[in-house]
């Protein structure tokens, strides 16, 4: 569920990317609404979805999450 | 014509063949299952007026059971393949079209489930109070029967092999909503139990035909608070 302490850019990235959320979605093996509630916050993705997305999107876990405090 | 109107217009085409084909499936499966039960029935009045059961009505029942199976199979696979198709087509992942069809089957579960427990309570009635003959123990049998089946879908239990499907159907997204559902439905079922133990204490046989509305209950519960936060997070995220 949702954590205040969990910064995300994930949308940024994968905008940046020219991916819409289905496409991702698929790169990443997951639902269209994972990635939709990843993106607003009200999901905190594992290490591994985290990982499989960095990977989807060529960047590292750092560079889509970071922590607040 | 604009390229977005001819894709709007090709999916609203799509979609009234995949309504057809499904329309024509259960059609087919009502056939079956009407043809079904008259068959049951015939087996069963037939010998209790010490008459033989006619071939040809046996025949009947199984051809044309048959050929309703066959046109109803013959459908769902159309109209299923087609759907596949038009998700991956206007822009829906193959796993979110699965999870869309699994949750409209959950909530379609609850029609056979309420005429299953209607038609099945009398009938655990009549066994609760000593009597009841084969068919009583079958529609008493039935109502319990589509509940577990829904809890069992829900919980996604006995797909262990389902592969790629259960991959999809089985996200991270999912397996908290899931989670969330259950406990919600093992609470219902907690108070359920609870007020059922009760009545057993007064009215035991009443306390038998409780216990499918409970477990009823507590599984549609569960389902609609499933359904319900995989729609929330499919609109607003």
């Amino acid at each position: 569920m949702a954590d205040p302490r969990l910064g995300s850019r994930l949308k940024e990235v994968r905008t940046a990317a020219g991916l819409t959320q289905v496409e991702l979605a698929t790169l990443a093996g997951v639902s269209r609404k994972t990635i939709n509630t990843v993106e607003n916050g009200v999901f905190v993705p594992s290490t591994v979805l985290a990982l499989a997305l960095a990977r989807a999107l060529g960047t590292t876990v750092e560079g889509l999450f970071w922590l607040t405090e | 014509m604009s390229e977005p109107e001819e894709d709007r217009l090709a999916m609203i085409r799509s979609e009234h063949d995949r309504q057809r084909r499904f329309l024509l499936g259960v059609l087919g499966l009502a056939l079956f299952l009407g043809l079904a039960i008259a068959g049951g029935l015939i087996l069963l009045i037939v010998p209790a007026s010490e008459q033989p059961v006619p071939v040809w009505a046996l025949a009947v029942v199984v051809l044309t059971g048959a050929i309703g199976t066959a046109i109803s199979g013959y459908a769902t696979v159309r109209a299923r393949a087609d759907l596949i198709t038009d998700r991956l087509r206007f822009s829906e992942s193959y796993g979110d079209g699965l999870q869309r069809q699994r949750n409209h089957a959950l909530l379609f579960m609850a029609v056979p489930m309420a005429l299953f427990l209607v038609s099945g309570l009398p009938q655990a009635w009549k066994l609760a109070s000593g009597q009841g003959e084969t068919f009583n123990w079958i529609a008493a049998y039935l109502s319990i029967f589509v509940p577990i089946t829904v809890g069992l879908t829900l919980a996604e239990i006995g797909t262990g092999k389902m592969g790629r499907m259960k991959r999809h159907l089985d996200d991270e997204m999912t397996k908290l909503h899931r989670k969330q559902a259950l406990s919600l439905a093992f609470v219902a079922m907690l108070a359920g139990a609870t007020g059922t133990y009760f009545l057993g204490l007064h009215h035991p046989a009443a306390a038998v035909i409780v216990i499918p509305i409970v477990i009823a209950g507590a599984v549609q519960v569960g389902a609609l608070r499933f359904v319900l936060l995989e729609r929330e997070a499919e609109r607003n995220g």
